[in-house]
C-alpha cells in the first residue's frame, strides 16, 4: 500500500448546505464547507487577511465569509468581497489556500498534499456501491491502533440480532488502503458490510467515518443505522477504556 | 517560559494591574515577559513589586509607577518614558477602570485588534457597527518620529451603540495613538457632549509571548451611567474580541511580508507592524515563517 496524501474528511451527510466544519489533520488544519448550491470545498483553516480560522466563519450563498472582517472567498479560494471596501474589486493576489475536495459515494475525500496526485483507485472504486451513512466517531487512539482493532473486530450483525437464532457469522476483513477498512459479515445467505474510513487527527486521535451496506427496505434501514451506531459507541468506550479485557471482547479471536 | 531577552520589551513600562488589585491582604501574583512577579501594598502605603522565583520567594525589587489608576513596572534599567495623557487633568472627565480580560494570544495581536475599524460590523454587531455599513473610509496612519508614536487620524465609522451613553446611532470620529507596542489609547466622538472626545485606553500586560491580560479604562464625559454600567459595556466589547483573538493562526504576530494580506483599511495595522519591525521587537512576534498553521507554544 502506498502512502497517500488523500484523506477522508467526513461523511457527505454530515456537512449541510451553507455550513463549515473544522477538519484536523496531522500538521494541517482545514475548513471544509458546502456551498448553498451543494458543492463541497476544502480550504486551509486560516484567512489570508489576518489568520482567523475559517471554520469559525459562515457561508453566504456560494462564498465562505471570515468571521473577523467578513471577507468572502469562492470555492477556488479567490477573494470576492472585502466589506471594508465595498466598491473595490479585490486584487487577485488575495487567495486562500485550497485543497482538492471530491465526494465519493457519501465520503468527503480531500488531497491534503501539494503533490497534485490523482485520487487513489480505492476511493473511486467505492462509487456505485450501495451504502448509507451511519455517523462519524472520534477515538482517542492512533490510526494504526484503530486499524489493527478494526481488522479483527467482531461486528454483531443486524440480521443475527434480529432472529436471535445464533446463526454462525463469517467475517472477511479488507484493508483497501491505509485509511479504508471493509468488514463483511456473512450470515447465511445475507452479507452485511461496513466501510470505515479512518482519518488521523494527530498521533493520538482518529476519526472513523462509517457507512453500512444498504441491504434492507426503506423502513428497515434506520434501524440498521442505529444498530451500527450503537456498536460504534460501544467500540469507542471499550477502546478508550485501556482495559485489555474490554478491548479483547471486540476481537474475533477472543 | 523564562524572562525574555528582548531588550526593547524589557525597557518598557508595563501594566500589571489596577491600583486596588494589590493590597496588604491580597498581593497580585502574576507574570510579566515570562518573569514571575508579586505586587503588594507595603507598610508605607506605596506599592512594591518584586521578581519571584519558582517557590514564590521575592528577589529583585522593581521600579514602580502608580498612574492612570494602574500599576506600571519595568524589568529594564533604561526604560522609555511612560506615556503622558494630559486628558486626565481635564475638568468633567471621569476615570473608570475596566479590569482585565485574559487572552491566549500574542499581546501584539490584542493591540492590533484594538486599532482595527473593519471588524466592527462582524465582531461588535449592533454596538460598534453593523452591515451593510461596513465601509472603512480613507484615513491617515503615520509614525510620528518626533514623539516615536503611531497615530491614525481622520478615522470614522457609523456605529449603532458607540458607548454606554449613546441612545442613537452616530457617525463616530476616531483617532488612535500607539505609544508602546503594548499601550494604545483611542479618542472617539462623545455621544452626549458636542465637540468632545471620549478616551478608551488599552494597557496590555504581556505574561508570555502568547499569553496576555488586556487591562483597559475609559475616561469619558458621562455623568449618567454608573461605573458598573460603563465597565459592563467595555467588558462586553472585549469579550466579543476574545474568541477571535484566540483563533488567529499563528498566535504570534507575523511581520514577514506576504504572511498576511492587508487591505487599505489596515493602514494602522500596517504602520504598527512597520514600527515594531523598526524597533527590532521579537517578543510576541512569529519567529519561523513556516509555522503559520499552528498555535503550538
Amino acid at each position: 500500500m502506498e502512502q497517500t496524501s488523500w484523506i477522508v474528511a467526513g461523511l457527505s451527510a454530515g456537512l449541510f448546505e451553507g455550513s463549515v466544519m473544522p477538519v484536523k489533520t496531522p500538521g494541517k488544519d482545514l475548513a471544509v464547507w458546502r456551498q448553498r448550491s451543494g458543492q463541497a470545498n476544502a480550504v486551509e483553516d486560516r484567512c489570508p487577511h489576518r489568520g482567523m480560522r475559517f471554520s469559525m466563519g459562515f457561508v453566504r450563498g456560494d462564498q465562505l465569509a471570515c468571521r473577523y472582517h467578513g471577507w468572502e472567498f469562492d470555492g477556488a479560494g479567490v477573494c470576492k468581497n472585502i466589506p471594508a471596501h465595498p466598491t473595490l474589486q479585490p486584487p487577485k493576489t488575495i487567495c486562500a489556500k485550497t485543497f482538492v475536495c471530491q465526494e465519493v459515494n457519501g465520503f468527503i475525500v480531500v488531497n491534503v498534499g501539494d503533490d497534485g496526485a490523482a485520487m487513489p483507485a480505492e476511493y473511486s472504486e467505492l462509487e456505485g456501491e450501495n451504502m448509507v451513512p451511519v455517523r462519524s466517531v472520534y477515538l482517542d487512539a492512533s490510526i494504526s491502533t484503530v486499524r489493527d482493532w478494526l481488522m479483527q473486530a467482531v461486528f454483531p450483525t443486524f440480521a443475527a440480532g434480529q432472529d436471535g437464532t445464533g446463526t454462525p457469522v463469517t467475517y472477511i476483513y479488507g484493508n483497501l488502503n491505509d485509511n479504508l477498512v471493509r468488514i463483511s459479515a456473512q450470515v447465511g445467505a445475507t452479507t452485511e458490510e461496513l466501510i470505515l474510513a479512518l482519518q488521523a487527527l494527530d498521533d493520538d486521535r482518529t476519526g472513523v467515518h462509517v457507512q453500512v451496506s444498504d441491504m434492507g427496505s426503506k423502513e428497515e434501514m434506520p434501524a440498521v443505522q442505529r444498530h451500527v451506531a450503537r456498536w460504534l459507541a460501544d467500540l469507542r468506550l471499550r477502546l478508550e477504556s485501556n482495559d485489555q479485557s474490554q478491548i479483547n471482547k471486540l476481537k474475533i479471536s477472543a | 517560559m523564562a524572562k525574555t531577552t528582548d531588550a526593547f520589551a524589557l525597557n518598557e513600562w508595563l501594566v500589571i494591574g489596577r491600583l486596588e488589585d494589590a493590597t496588604h491582604d491580597k498581593p497580585r501574583v502574576t507574570r510579566l515577559l515570562g518573569q514571575d512577579i508579586r505586587a503588594e501594598r507595603t507598610a508605607d502605603g506605596a506599592i512594591g513589586v518584586w521578581e519571584t522565583d519558582l517557590a514564590g520567594n521575592k528577589g529583585r525589587a522593581l521600579p514602580v509607577q502608580e498612574r492612570y489608576g494602574h500599576i506600571f513596572v519595568t524589568l529594564g534599567d533604561t526604560p522609555r518614558d511612560l506615556l503622558e495623557m494630559p486628558e486626565f487633568e481635564e475638568e468633567g472627565r471621569r476615570l473608570v477602570t475596566i479590569g482585565y480580560v485574559r487572552v491566549k494570544t500574542s499581546p501584539l495581536r490584542v493591540v492590533e485588534n484594538f486599532l482595527d475599524l473593519g471588524h466592527f460590523p462582524y465582531v461588535h454587531t449592533n454596538y460598534l457597527g453593523a452591515e451593510p455599513q461596513t465601509e472603512v473610509a480613507n484615513y491617515k496612519a503615520e509614525i510620528r518620529e518626533d514623539v516615536d508614536e503611531v497615530w491614525a487620524t481622520d478615522c470614522s465609522f457609523f456605529q449603532q451603540k458607540a458607548a454606554k451613553s449613546a441612545t442613537d446611532g452616530q457617525q463616530s470620529e476616531y483617532e488612535y495613538r500607539v505609544t508602546s507596542p503594548f499601550i494604545t489609547v483611542l479618542y472617539k466622538t462623545c455621544p452626549i457632549k458636542p465637540g468632545a472626545w471620549d478616551l478608551v485606553g488599552l494597557f496590555v500586560q504581556p505574561l508570555d509571548e502568547d499569553l496576555c491580560e488586556a487591562h483597559s479604562f475609559v475616561l469619558p464625559f458621562d455623568e449618567e451611567n454608573t461605573d458598573v454600567e460603563l465597565r459592563h459595556f467595555q467588558q462586553t466589547i472585549f469579550l466579543q474580541d476574545r474568541p477571535i483573538l484566540e483563533n488567529q493562526l499563528p498566535a504570534l504576530l507575523p511581520l514577514t511580508p506576504g504572511t498576511e494580506m492587508p487591505a487599505r483599511a489596515d493602514a494602522t495595522s500596517m504602520t504598527y507592524r512597520r514600527w515594531l519591525k523598526k524597533k527590532n521587537i521579537t517578543f510576541g512576534v512569529q519567529k519561523d515563517a513556516a509555522s503559520t498553521n499552528s498555535r503550538a507554544a
